[in-house]
């Protein structure tokens, strides 16, 4: 035990974070006034130089805003929010005449993604990925746009979305979550900046992955971004998206909304790593992540899977669901939850049943070290019309670290007989067994905790497309530096 | 006697009209307990469905009922030759202790009092007035107080109930079994609260039969405090069967100091609504406990069981098989939190809970909930909910046997398994015939 | 290679080694016997450096170093593979991925390249193939699943590409039945060579049988009581442990 312990003093002593997106771009940026106001909002609406209607739209959400309590739920440890303390919109001055090829993108925004290792190119490491670079609260590069036109997918930033097709945007954004669904899709719906939009039509399977990629560059700033894809009948996509954002000692929030929708036969495959900013060892600074994401599979045999590896903000509050509407439709949930330092994260899924012979999924994996809170949150609801509606769940904790929590918290609730629902949850200790196995085959210590977690882990990140599953491993190993023990 | 509906106020009602008569009421620190707790039931009021602890059960059809105090006259009959000699008893033999209960109050007359060496037992006044120790501790020893409305209430307007204490090292071979006989008037509510001490080393049965004589509603709030001293162990079972018009809230509060065990086991088969809440706090190291149910559920019942058990120190165990049935608009309700306390490192906690619906319109909900804090532990639960299996129907029925046989068969089957780790064998045999008996009643 | 001296241990302040002298050299196997509790275990756990099992006198050489302050990965990497009496099941690691690991960790301790992929998958593949071991099991996770003769095949495999100096064997024949301890035995022969060393850890005569030694020791109450040839096994086999399994205070 003594060496374990030296090895944990050692270690801790090193600084914690070996966070290497850690850095900020000097780059000159246009920002709305401080704070949040009606102005604000309509400070926003006019630089995206919207249409009337989607000022409206976000005015309505605001002046709902201000009415909301904000969510208490959740298993965290919230300080107060001061909303008025923050930017709502920062965007890079090079970005006033959007460019209107990625050669004209500011070499300064080409070097960033270049450190970030995500270049913004269309060969190479990513040729098979076309990917949406949003930068504060503007898009600033989208690749593969034309080529993905030629089959008839749309994906651009989604302030485009609202100027080229506004009847697709006006029909589904707020059809999913809607407007009043809580305080923090209220505030992203008054404020969003940019985001992805994508549209599959009939019978399209999307020839390359689709992604995008967030990042917060600018003090005290929060991001907003709204994503909104639909897969119409019998077409099928895979989208990924990743963020990062530089090392503050202020927390920066992040309210997100996502909204999928599939119709008959369609399948959306939603992936995320998120690796924002988590705060120091202390627990100073660090993104507050407060997403709502939510599915629905209109369709009958439609598919949604959201696929998430969390391991980086200070607080994640995230429940990717599906509602799962369509007959035969499936709803999947593959998480792997990882929380050291102070960290703290409340995620699950909500699974509800309402057409028949409706499946879901739920594998979810949570690692706890250091001094964080990780807490699973789930619900399964079977309504009374769901004939043969069947759940599986499988939710493992793994406790790396004697100070951390590790929490279960699902709510099961079936009206029909003939749904079967099965949950499963286990909480664990890692097992000194197989590290010292490891090791005694010359692993490191803090390799062996890697390999061991990635092994628990390995039912979701295989999921994840190939592109960015060694990514996520590699990911899972940092994440869980200085916590052996 | 004054009629008053169930909300908030008709309860404060009731304290102010009955404080005076009250057990104890000359004593200064009960007034001030009950004082203190009737505020605090007056802050916090009837829980609600916002309240998470209450989310799936909704008092709603509690409040619309009214109810009264039983009159002193009503106390009286308790004691009078009108009730049938013929009282339930769920062990046939003589051997088993008994205490009885009727409408709340104790009745001296119908209990048998051969209680072994070692075993004192009064009714709550009598406790009351003789001033037995450690009762004050007892009654103000709960832990989340302004979680528990109805035990406030309960604490504010207890007038009957149990005080047993186990010397040590004493082992009570033969059950002592506690009959609780509602129903002898509608529309009453009566608050009993019972306190059991097992000293150290000791070993004892406790048997609880909640069942009533008529279809009259009534509302039985009761609260009980248990503590386990160090190597004693309580098996403490208890049987809800009442009427489809009652409400049942039960709360039962244990504490397990080294080396103790505390086996619980229910079956539910009982009442309109009822909430059996069992708090374990396991103090002591090498202490442990199981907490196992059978409920079943027809018609409009409503079924809550919710368990806490919070491990405090190394080494602790706990155990819970529960299992459900629901037939007709049945909804069963299980509510199940192990905690683990950050010292409390080498924890063992298992929990399942499983239910099948028998009918289109049964519902059932579950939260199983882990919270843990310390990190050498092994914590796990399992919940599903499912209907027979088509194909061991199939099965049966290929071998002969009708549907209905074939049903109640793999019902009983599903049910029995939390029964297992009953440990007195002639009532386990008895719980068996229960289940069985209420399939027969309700093919469903 | 492995020189013991002296050597004292505990396990969670208990006495459990009593001073263990002990020499093996280059192209030896050693075999060490004793009852139940008497330290047998222990010594393998030892040697390869677990937490928990403190050396609390004397010491161990292993070509000349003294590795008893060194972390069980550098142990390894020096050359100290232990089978294990029971292997350990990592869910979700395949053996690929594990062996890789373990060999590259090895030889990045010891200053050699890393091999990449494809030098890899070459090894592996003439290993398994030397070991008659199927290419799929290479693809399960870390002994998930493996029956206990699977289990130790499989340590012997990873003693093959690892292709340590001292392999200490800690009753690998227990639970094995008598076809899957030849297969074992066949394994850890072909890897038998001039420049390494084996410890055979056994209860039981048997398993030298297969894998004939040089010498045996008899380990009781903490301490080597008896050292012989290969007879020696044949004489335990025959007496039984008797002689030395008396309580301690006797």
């Amino acid at each position: 035990m003594a060496a374990t312990q030296e090895t944990v003093e050692q270690v801790q002593n090193l600084e914690l974070d070996k966070y290497k997106y850690g850095f900020v771009t000097d780059i000159e940026t246009e920002k709305a006034p401080k704070g949040l106001s009606e102005d604000t909002v309509r400070f926003i609406s006019a630089k995206k130089n919207e249409p009337e209607w989607m000022l409206e739209w976000r005015l309505k959400a605001y002046r709902l805003w201000l009415t909301m309590p904000e969510p208490k739920w959740g298993k965290l440890d919230l300080p107060e929010i001061d909303y008025q303390d923050s930017y709502y919109y920062s965007s890079p001055k090079s970005m006033e005449d959007r460019p209107q090829s990625l050669d004209e993108v500011d070499p300064e925004l080409l070097r960033t993604y270049e450190k970030l290792g995500i270049p913004i190119k269309e060969q190479e490491v990513l040729a098979g990925v076309a990917v949406d670079y949003v930068f504060d609260s503007v898009s600033v590069a989208t690749t593969f746009r034309k080529q993905l036109l030629d089959v008839g997918v749309i994906f651009c930033p989604i302030s485009e979305a609202i100027q080229d097709y506004p009847e697709l945007v006006k029909k589904y954004m707020g059809s999913v979550v809607p407007q009043g669904d809580n305080k923090h899709a209220c505030l992203n719906s008054a404020v969003f900046t940019d985001g992805s939009f994508v549209y599959i039509p009939k019978g399209v399977r999307c020839p390359m992955e689709l992604s995008t990629y967030f990042r917060i560059n600018e003090l005290n700033t929060g991001q907003f971004e709204r994503t909104l894809i639909v897969a119409d009948e019998g077409s099928y996509v895979s989208y990924l998206e990743g963020c990062t954002a530089p090392q503050r000692d202020e927390n920066q929030l992040h309210a997100a909304v996502v909204e999928l929708i599939t119709m008959d036969d369609a399948e959306i495959k939603y992936s995320t790593v998120q690796n924002w900013y988590p705060g120091d060892e202390n627990g100073k600074g660090g993104i507050f992540n407060f997403v709502t994401k939510r599915g629905i599979c209109k369709g009958k045999n439609s598919k949604i899977s959201w696929t998430q590896v969390e391991t980086g903000s200070a607080i994640t509050w995230k429940y990717p669901s599906c509602i799962l509407q369509g007959d035969n439709s499936v709803g999947e949930f593959y998480s792997v939850a990882i929380t050291n330092g102070r960290q703290q994260a409340d995620t699950g899924t909500k699974m509800i049943h309402l057409g028949k012979n409706t499946t879901s999924r739920i594998i979810s994996k949570g690692i706890s070290a250091g001094k964080s809170q990780n807490t699973y949150r789930g619900l399964v609801r079977v309504a009374a019309k769901a004939e043969g509606a069947r759940n599986f769940t499988q939710c493992d904790s793994l406790l790396v670290g004697e100070t951390c929590g590790a929490h279960t918290v699902p709510y099961i609730e079936s009206k029909n007989r003939s749904a079967r629902l099965e949950h499963e949850a286990t909480t664990s200790k890692i097992s000194e067994d197989q590290l010292f196995y490891c090791r005694q085959r010359g692993i490191s210590e803090e390799d062996a905790v890697g390999l061991v977690v990635n092994g628990f882990c390995r039912e979701v990140l295989q999921e994840l497309p190939m592109e960015f599953a060694v990514e996520a491993q590699q990911l899972v190993k940092i994440s869980l530096e200085g916590s052996v023990g | 006697m004054v009629t008053l509906a169930s909300d908030k106020e008709a309860f404060i009602a009731q304290y102010d009209q009955s404080k005076g008569n009250l057990p104890g009421s000359d004593i200064a620190w009960l007034s001030e307990l009950r004082a203190k707790n009737i505020a605090l039931f007056e802050e916090v009021g009837l829980p609600t469905a916002k309240t998470e602890l209450w989310k799936f059960t909704n008092l709603n059809p509690l409040k619309k009922q009214s109810f009264s105090a039983p009159s002193a006259q009503e106390q009286i009959f308790a004691n009078s030759n009108e009730l049938p000699r013929q009282l339930p008893r769920l062990l046939e033999i003589n051997a088993s202790h008994r205490l009885v209960f009727i409408d709340g109050h104790y009745s001296e007359d119908l209990s048998d009092k051969n209680l072994p060496a070692g075993v004192t037992l009064h009714n709550l006044s009598s406790a009351i007035k003789a001033g037995a120790a450690d009762l004050k501790v007892a009654l103000s020893s709960r832990a989340r107080e302004e979680e528990q409305p109805l035990v406030a209430l309960n604490t504010a307007l207890m007038s009957d109930g149990y005080v047993l204490e186990i010397a040590k090292n004493t082992s009570v071979d033969c059950p002592i079994e506690i009959l609780h006989l509602g129903g002898g008037k509608a529309e009453i509510s009566y608050h009993n609260r019972n306190v059991i001490s097992v000293g150290f080393g000791s070993k004892a049965t406790i048997i609880e039969h909640v069942t009533d004589r008529s279809d009259h509603v009534y509302f039985s709030n009761s609260a009980t405090e248990i503590s386990v001293s160090e190597n004693a162990t309580l098996h403490h079972y208890r049987v809800q069967a009442s009427n489809r018009a009652a409400f049942l809230y039960s709360s039962t509060e244990v504490v397990a100091d080294k080396g103790a065990t505390y086996d619980n086991f229910l079956l539910n088969t009982g009442a309109r609504l009822s909430r059996t809440e069992t708090n374990v706090s396991l103090n002591g190291e090498n202490s442990s406990c199981h907490l196992n149910a059978s409920y079943m559920g027809t018609d409009d019942q409503h079924c809550d069981i919710t368990t806490r058990v919070d491990h405090k120190t190394p080494h602790t165990t706990c155990d819970e098989v529960i299992k459900g049935v629901l037939g007709g608009k049945a909804r069963g309700v299980f509510q199940g939190k192990i905690i683990v306390h950050e010292q409390a490192q080498k924890t063992v906690g298992n929990q399942s809970h499983r239910a099948m619906l028998l009918s289109d319109r049964a519902e059932v909900d579950a939260k199983p909930e882990l919270e843990i804090f310390a990190d050498d532990v092994i914590c796990s639960h399992g919940c599903t909910s499912g209907q027979i299996d088509k194909e061991q129907l199939f099965y049966l029925r290929s071998r002969g046997l009708t549907s209905e046989q074939a049903q109640a068969l793999l019902v009983n089957a599903f049910l029995a398994d939390a029964v297992e780790a009953v440990q007195n064998e002639d009532l386990k045999d008895l719980l068996l015939t229960k289940i069985v008996n209420w399939l027969e009643q309700n093919p469903n | 290679m492995l020189e013991i001296k002296n050597l004292h241990a505990e396990v969670d302040g208990k006495a459990i080694l009593k001073g263990i002298d002990l020499n093996i050299n280059k192209g030896e196997v050693h075999a060490i016997m004793g009852p139940n509790g008497s330290g047998k275990s222990t010594l393998a756990n030892v040697l390869a450096g677990r937490d928990d099992y403190d050396v609390t006198d004397g010491g161990i050489l292993f070509d000349g170093k003294d590795i008893s302050e060194l972390e069980p990965e550098e142990r390894a990497g020096e050359g100290i593979f232990l089978a294990f009496q029971y292997p350990v099941e990592i869910p979700g690691v395949t053996n690929t991925t594990f062996l890789k690991e373990a060999l590259n960790a090895q030889r990045k301790y010891r200053g050699e390249d890393e091999l990449d992929g494809m030098e890899f998958v070459k090894l592996i593949r003439r290993k398994t193939k030397e070991l008659g071991i199927k290419d799929d099991m290479l693809k399960r996770a870390v002994n998930v699943g493996f029956s206990g003769g699977e289990k130790k095949r499989n340590d012997i495999l990873q003693m093959a590409v690892l292709n340590p100096k001292l392999a200490v064997l800690d009753e690998t024949d227990s639970g094995l039945d008598i076809d899957a301890l030849k297969i074992v035995a066949e394994g850890v022969n072909k890897l038998r060579a001039e420049n390494n060393a084996i410890l055979v850890i056994t209860h039981y005569q048997r398993l030298l049988n297969y894998i004939v030694p040089d010498q045996v020791h008899v380990l009781a109450h903490g301490k080597i009581q008896r050292s012989g040839g290969k007879e020696l096994a044949l004489e335990l086999e025959e007496k039984g442990y008797a002689e030395y399994s008396d309580d301690e205070a006797a």
